[in-house]
């Protein structure tokens, strides 16, 4: 049973999704489904519950607090009834007030949530005022008062009861998320369309908020009848009339405890917890219904966790003791072999997908490395890899990184442990993501931020001393010292990405890995963060391996570019050869897909159709199917590196047969 | 030239600032401040400008999603004032909006039939289930995602960036509209597709001779897809005119600044403007040219007095004082044009 998702997903994963048969692959969950069939099974107990009993559920016989019997299946209660009947009556009562107290909870709350937040104004803070007052209602005494009133008007006074008490929290809840849903774009394109509002609160913002409706109706459900449960106990409703809580309200009376008689309160209690824990399981399935996206990922991300227990890394190499400073090296040079980090035959899976196949490359001191990729061509999961920030479903199956400590011996990153790894990373080798919003806490100061390294980092170091580092750093990267006390919402994008920077230099690593470092900032502001991040690599001698897909600034900054397509090195050159004599068709269209500022307009080719799917990447060569040059071998062959001049790429024009094959032919 | 199709005239957009102590205390954003700016039909008009600058809330200006502080938004020479109901549902069947972001403009849990089959009923009132999906194959078609049939049951997360950006070309085709808003219609997608998208927004414009609004914070592309660009910053435009001399012979040292910023391998000079600046407070901008805080060449009469438009040459302007015909005596030195 555990393994079927996984079998399940594979097979259908490329076909289209059709809605029938999705309900019943996320039925296939086994929780959901016990807690689907547990909740269907209470349901129709409620409905056949009076005619099924064998007993009427008041009916007094001579079998007194008898233990549970043929005839009785679940014993009798001291004036002898039967307890099986009672249960079965008690069903009725306490399901009708689930369902009907979430049924009229949901529908004022979903009515006064979404009318608020998506109209604003006026009816926003009449409503969220109405609300604020319920809310602050309190609600347990309220409903021991209002159903001490009304104790003879049955389950719809409880009913009545429950829901005045507890809608106004989920709409507090529906109206924040229809503020924000209104924001998204999807709706404001609905209203670029010309659609009408109340199409765009039903089509638009009520399917996005299904699950957490669906979730606040399960929860209602749950509480209702524990609420009613409880009132029925502590004897605030109609005795005579049968429900769970009317049960226990008489055992306790009747001190079924002290005797021993556990058939008594057992069954009903029982019947409360396991309605509650299947309508939780119901709960935590209800997001892959409902979302669309989630009803594939969630099967996926399961068997990739499954695929990641049978792989475990065991070896453990220490890392070298106390760290050397290094000399300071003279600037890089394209011939120098001052080797920091060598990747070699690297490869990263999620799951089945292969991210990051077979990627080996060199990074020399002072460099700076810079790869170049389109979306899913898997350069970011190759930052991820070399700092070992993958996190499951992603693995590592083959390849080494190996790392030159100062004292020139080298450690294999893969093999760390967690606590060399803490060391390294910061230390050695810092990672400066794309947006810096997320990166940063936003509830501390930016200095603190830079602080908590050097915190974490340098023990030994005293607070007047990292004061002054912090300040140090902020003037490397060009932020005013009186900023440090500033929160990262005070700072603009620019200064955000350069706090980060800060962050990365903090404890001088050997390498820093920047992942789209200035994607989100403006030209002048990005233009101004490059010019930094260069002249700090001058000055204080540290490698880059920079990730974008903006190839021009590549071009323009890197010494050395490897291009990424696929999830594979398909070139890697010296920037300047790259950019006069790009050798692969693919580097090739990715340059004639730039516009240019300078010198005469060039006729732009571009590259037709678009990246590849890394889940069914092509036979052969991936780049194939998009390249103007392929001939009968791509398909066949996956091409190797080939070295060409001084550059390598990965295409087989370049092929010993292939330049044979064309020189037999000329 | 013709008369326009869509036409900003002074336009201006504050939004209040909202906050808990200061709500109400009369201070506003300055997004877009008396902005006029002209759309002709078969024609495609780059706005360039810096995230902040206020191009994306004139394009939505310009498509009635807010309400104008002042100025006016004319089609056809008529000024017209609709944001809501009818008459905003009549003005958007003629102005369409294309959003940046193809992932997060589609409804996600709604499939890609069920999102055009909305505004395919909204366009083509009267027409029965058949000829809707009729509609639709067609539009799909056009944008080149061919079989449609292979696209009309997916949902949003099942296509990519570029699939979904003609998908959203076809919602806005849906309408047959006159004028096309693209708000950085390739910015978030791939390098080796936004060429593709900027073809079918370059021959639908041709073929359908509606005018296209391209608004971009990538002046590069605009030299290259739009026949006319402007350059706003801090909320106003800085500089008009051709693509290519905007450009290649750029006026405003703001747009020097951008040109000189844009990472570009084939430039062969390396000397650039030097600059620390940041974008300006739109709360409270700065008092005459707002670029004076950052700009090298700024002078007293820069703080002082805003720069009219100065035209320099055949439809080339721009608002600076170095242009004026008595700059002051201390404008000694004039900003290299190329």
């Amino acid at each position: 049973m555990a393994m079927q998702p996984a079998v399940l997903a594979e097979t259908t994963e490329p076909i289209e999704p059709e809605a029938g048969r999705l309900w019943l692959r996320a039925l296939r969950a086994p929780l959901t489904l016990t807690g689907v069939i547990i909740t269907l099974v209470f349901v129709v107990l409620a409905v056949i519950g009076p005619w099924i009993a064998p007993y009427d559920p008041s009916a007094v016989s001579d079998a007194a607090t008898a233990a549970p019997s043929f005839d009785h299946w679940l014993g009798t209660t001291q004036n002898g009834q039967d307890i099986l009947s009672q249960v079965l009556y008690g069903a009725q009562a306490s399901m009708l007030v689930g369902l009907g107290s979430a049924v009229i909870t949901t529908v004022l709350s979903v009515l006064v949530g979404i009318t608020a937040g998506y109209l604003g104004g006026t009816s926003d803070e009449l409503l969220s005022l109405l609300a604020n007052v319920f809310l602050v209602l309190p609600g347990l005494p309220l409903t021991i008062i209002l159903a001490a009133y009304i104790p003879h008007s049955g389950s719809l006074g409880i009913i009545l009861v429950i829901s005045l008490t507890g809608w106004a929290w989920g709409a507090r809840v529906l109206r924040a998320q229809t503020l924000s849903l209104r924001k998204r774009d999807f709706v404001e394109a609905a209203r670029a369309t010309g659609e009408r509002t109340s199409k765009i609160i039903l089509r638009d913002i009520l399917p996005n908020q299904l699950a957490v409706i669906a979730a606040a109706f399960l929860g209602t459900v749950t509480a209702a009848i524990l609420t009613q449960a409880s009132l029925a106990f502590l004897g605030l409703t109609d005795v005579t009339q049968w429900s769970w809580g009317t049960i226990l309200y008489w055992a306790q009376a009747d001190s079924a405890l002290l005797t021993g008689s556990w058939w008594w309160f057992v069954p009903a209690g029982l019947a409360i917890a396991l309605i509650g824990t299947a309508l939780s399981l119901v709960n935590f399935g209800i997001d892959e219904f409902i979302n669309p996206r989630l009803r594939q990922a969630g099967i996926a991300t399961l068997k990739a966790q499954r695929a990641q227990v049978s792989r475990r890394r065991t070896k453990r190499v220490r890392l070298s003791g106390d760290r050397q400073p290094r000399p300071a090296g003279a600037p890089f040079t394209a011939d120098s072999t001052d080797v920091v980090l060598d990747v070699r035959g690297l490869k990263v899976n999620y799951g089945a997908t292969t991210a990051v196949d077979d990627v080996s490359f060199t990074l020399r001191r002072g460099e700076v490395l810079g790869i170049a990729g389109e979306s899913g061509s898997g350069k970011s999961t190759l930052a991820y890899a070399i700092t070992r920030l993958h996190k499951p479903p992603a693995d590592i199956p083959q390849g080494e990184i190996r790392y030159t400590n100062a004292d020139r011996s080298t450690v294999d990153v893969l093999a760390m442990d967690d606590e060399q790894l803490r060391a390294f990373r910061w230390e050695e080798l810092s990672i400066v993501f794309q947006s810096a919003m997320h990166a940063l806490n936003p509830i501390m100061r930016v200095g603190e931020q830079i602080e908590d390294a050097l915190v974490a980092h340098r023990p030994g170091m005293a607070a007047p001393e990292r004061a002054a580092r912090v300040v140090e750093l902020l003037g490397i990267v060009g932020i005013p010292a009186d900023r440090a006390g500033s929160y990262p919402h005070e700072l603009s994008g620019g200064m955000r990405q350069r706090a980060m920077i800060a962050v990365g230099l903090a404890l001088d690593p050997e390498i820093i890995v920047m992942d789209e470092p200035t994607t989100a900032l403006d030209v002048v502001i990005q233009r101004q963060i490059i010019d930094k991040i260069m002249e700090l690599k001058d000055r204080l001698g540290f490698s880059v391996i920079f990730i974008t897909h903006d190839l021009s600034l590549l071009i323009e900054m890197s010494d050395t570019i490897a291009v990424m397509y696929g999830g594979k090195i398909v070139e890697m050159a010296a920037a300047q050869d790259f950019h006069e004599r790009p050798q692969h068709p693919y580097s090739r269209g990715l340059l004639e897909s730039f516009p240019t500022l300078s010198g005469p307009k060039k006729e732009l080719s571009g590259i037709p159709g678009s990246p590849p799917d890394l889940r069914r990447l092509p036979s052969g060569c991936s780049f194939r199917p998009r390249c103007p040059a392929a001939f009968d071998a791509c398909a066949e062959h996956e091409p190797r590196l080939y070295q060409i001049g001084a550059s390598s790429a990965a295409c087989l024009l370049y092929s010993d047969d292939h330049v044979v094959k064309m020189g037999e032919s000329a | 030239m013709t008369a326009p199709v869509l036409e900003a005239v002074d336009v201006t957009k504050h939004f209040p600032v909202r906050g808990l102590v200061k709500r109400g205390a009369g201070r506003v954003v300055h997004a877009v401040d008396n902005v006029s700016l002209k759309l002709y039909s078969g024609r495609i008009t780059a706005l360039v400008g810096e995230s902040g600058s206020g191009k994306s809330t004139l394009a939505r200006l310009l498509a009635q999603l807010y309400p104008l502080t002042s100025g006016e938004i004319r089609l056809h020479g008529n000024p017209v004032q609709a944001t809501k109901g009818k008459a905003f549902r009549e003005h958007v069947s003629k102005v369409q909006l294309i959003l940046q972001d193809p992932f997060a403009s589609f409804n996600p849990v709604a499939s890609i039939a069920s999102t055009l089959r909305r505004a395919v009923s909204i366009h083509h009132a009267g027409k029965g289930g058949d000829e809707q999906l009729a509609v639709i194959d067609d539009l799909l078609t056009q944008t080149n995602l061919a079989p449609p049939r292979q696209f009309t049951q997916k949902f949003p997360h099942e296509l990519s960036g570029g699939q979904l950006q003609r998908v959203s070309i076809a919602r806005a085709l849906a309408a047959s509209p006159e004028v096309f808003l693209a708000d950085e219609p390739v910015s978030s997608l791939d390098v080796s597709i936004r060429l593709g998208i900027l073809n079918l927004l370059r021959r639908l414009t041709e073929e359908r001779d509606v005018a296209m609004l391209y608004v971009t914070h990538d002046i590069a592309s605009a030299r290259y897809f739009a026949a006319d660009t402007a350059v706003m910053y801090a909320g106003e435009i800085v500089e008009t005119g051709p693509s290519e001399t905007v450009t290649q012979q750029a006026a405003h040292p703001y747009t020097q600044l951008l040109i000189s910023s844009a990472p570009d391998p084939s430039r062969t000079d390396v000397k650039r403007v030097k600059d620390i600046g940041q974008p300006p407070s739109l709360i409270s901008p700065p008092s005459g040219c707002r670029f004076h805080p950052r700009c090298p060449f700024a002078m007293a009469r820069c703080r002082e007095e805003k720069p009219p438009p100065f035209e320099l040459a055949d439809g080339h302007t721009a608002r600076c004082w170095l242009y004026a015909d008595n700059p002051e005596p201390a404008a000694s030195e004039r900003p290299d044009a190329q």
